[in-house]
């Protein structure tokens, strides 16, 4: 069964070009069952996937962010590339993630919105 | 192409009633093409007709020795990576495999579909759920008209993607109804 990702990677893939899941495995450099996984939602969806997505497929802002929503929606972890970068950035990545273990539902909203307002 | 020694007993289907669907089937979809694009039509135009269709390619040790696997109550077809590439590059064989599969997911997806699994042979063919995927594959992947024109198994193995042993199968059941 595919998940929500999985229906909208599949979409896309069909909106442009007709792309089965072996070109798209090919356009990406990866095999067919790999792409049949993460629409199924047995893999999770690689860090870099919907960049990749967005200049193969030439995507636009809108379907980059659909298919966001629907990733976050299946990820179990995600991980954050803290290469060259500040020690203060490094410091507040950490703590966000220690933070964010027992935030409540409001609180996520509130940083939700300060996020939107950076 | 799934042989294997139980099948499931489904309801009875004449084989010119699986003929029919399967030409009605490319009829829907438009397709003249004596080659018929399977993974295109599994891949692409069913998911667009039937969204909660879903079509999966599956690694070896999942699937084992099943080429395939269609469950339509869960709406869904598995098939064997390497079968996929098989089909992917036009191997015949791996090509019938995928159209065997959307045989079982368009003819044995009625809801609470009486099926018992028995070894084959201890019930009529017609009712044997592996030779009615195989009849339809066999009609969709090779339509008439083409095997009347062509009459040679290697010939039509070329122009229609498929086996020669398929091809040799088709042209015997068109022999058998005076198509020939």
């Amino acid at each position: 069964m595919l998940t929500e990702f999985g229906k909208t990677l599949r979409m896309m893939r069909i909106a442009h070009g007709n792309k089965t899941l072996g070109d798209l495995g090919e356009m990406l450099g990866v095999s067919a069952t790999f792409i049949s996984a993460i629409e199924t939602g047995k893999k999770s969806v690689p860090p870099s996937f919907i960049n990749q997505l967005q200049a193969k497929l030439n995507l636009d802002a809108d379907e980059v962010r659909r298919l966001e929503v629907a990733a976050a929606k299946q990820a179990k972890e995600i991980s954050m590339g803290l290469h060259d970068r500040t020690d203060r950035a490094r410091e507040l990545a950490v703590a966000f993630a220690r933070r964010f273990e027992n935030m409540s539902d409001a609180e996520v909203e509130k940083v939700f919105n300060q996020l939107n307002d950076l | 192409m799934a042989m294997p020694m139980y099948s499931y007993e489904v309801p009875p289907r004449r084989r010119d009633e699986i003929i029919e669907a399967a030409v009605a089937l490319r009829q829907a979809l438009r397709i003249t093409n004596p080659m018929f694009p399977i993974l295109q039509v599994v891949e692409v135009l069913l998911p667009q007709i039937d969204p909660d269709f879903s079509f999966e390619v599956k690694e070896h040790a999942e699937l084992g020795d099943q080429h395939g696997l269609t469950r339509p109550e869960l709406k869904e077809m598995l098939i064997r990576e390497d079968v996929y590439e098989g089909a992917r590059n036009g191997v015949g064989r791996d090509r019938f495999t995928i159209a065997h599969e959307l045989g079982h997911y368009l003819l044995h997806n009625e809801p609470g579909l009486a099926r018992t699994l028995k070894p084959r042979g201890s019930f009529p063919v017609y009712k044997c759920a592996e030779w009615q995927a195989n009849s339809f594959a066999g009609a969709l992947l090779i339509p008439t008209d083409v095997a009347q024109a062509l009459r040679n198994p290697h010939a039509i193995a070329e122009t229609c993607g498929v086996s020669v042993d398929a091809a040799t199968v088709q042209l015997k059941v068109l022999a058998q109804k005076g198509l020939l």
